[in-house]
């Protein structure tokens, strides 16, 4: 018999979900287009949403994967009961050209009537080229915004380095005073 | 001149309380490179000045963004 209800779930809540999967580097738009599709699917028939998809593009990986360097990253938000996750993550392993996927449960009490897609598997485009990455974007562009960011950071440790070496040399002068008199 | 020197040492502080807008996520690689090691180890609190709400924080964000390849585990052999 199978389980119909999980008893750590409130009654009419659904649990929100982020979604992360790897594709080859060598996957074609068409390719994408017919894994999402196969995943909306699933993801219908189990009753659940898919609320943002996102392509964060072709992405250098941090160390190999099934002998792969670079990868299609893919970012999913999924509402979805507890038994929806089981089921999503067995396609994944069934897909070959997925090379790493990962769940990560974001609340577990979520109104799903409260919730609109913003998807629309309709006007699914798999091109990577077009992928709205700015933020997560690798390349050798990341190093002068880190650059950036560091002299932000230093600019607000100067001043408050500065503040600090004031308040310091008060305490210093406060306590040289007695230790001359008694010279 | 030891009690001196001590003094003047810079004080750590938390990056994470001290600025909002750092924001402690997996997603966001650039962040948490600045808390690992050449060899990818996660830098303990006691050399980076976290505070240890953000550091149980951080520790989970790197674990993940390791699982998903944006961070290595490892510095690259060879």
């Amino acid at each position: 018999m199978p389980i119909t209800k999980s008893y750590r779930d409130e009654i009419g809540k659904e649990r929100e979900y982020e979604f992360i999967m790897i594709l080859k580097p060598d996957c074609t738009s068409a390719d994408i287009k017919i894994i999402v599709q196969r995943m909306h699917d699933l993801i219908e028939r189990k009753n659940g949403k898919i609320l943002k998809f996102e392509k964060w593009g072709k992405r250098k990986l941090a160390y190999e994967i099934k002998r792969n360097s670079e990868g299609i990253y893919l970012y999913l938000r999924i509402l979805g009961l507890f038994d929806l996750i089981p089921e999503v993550e067995k396609l994944m392993r069934m897909i070959e050209k997925v090379i790493r996927y990962m769940t990560i449960k974001i609340d577990d009490t979520v109104d799903p009537d409260a919730r609109s897609s913003e998807f629309d598997i309709e006007t699914l485009d798999g091109n990577i080229e077009e992928a709205d990455v700015d933020e997560l974007e690798i390349s050798e562009e990341d190093g002068e915004v880190v650059i950036k960011e560091v002299t932000e950071e230093e600019t607000e440790e100067d001043s408050e380095e500065k503040s600090d070496s004031e308040t310091k040399s008060d305490a210093t002068e406060t306590e040289e005073k007695p230790e001359d008199t008694k010279e | 001149m030891g009690r001196r020197n001590r003094r003047y040492r810079k004080r750590k502080y938390c990056a994470f309380c001290a600025n909002d807008n750092l924001t402690l996520d997996y997603k966001n690689p650039r962040v948490l490179k600045d808390f690992i090691t050449d060899r990818g180890k996660i830098i303990p609190s006691r050399i980076s000045g976290t505070c240890s709400t953000h550091q149980r924080f951080l520790t989970r964000e790197i674990k993940k963004a390791r699982m998903v390849a944006l961070i290595p585990f490892t510095a690259k052999s060879k």
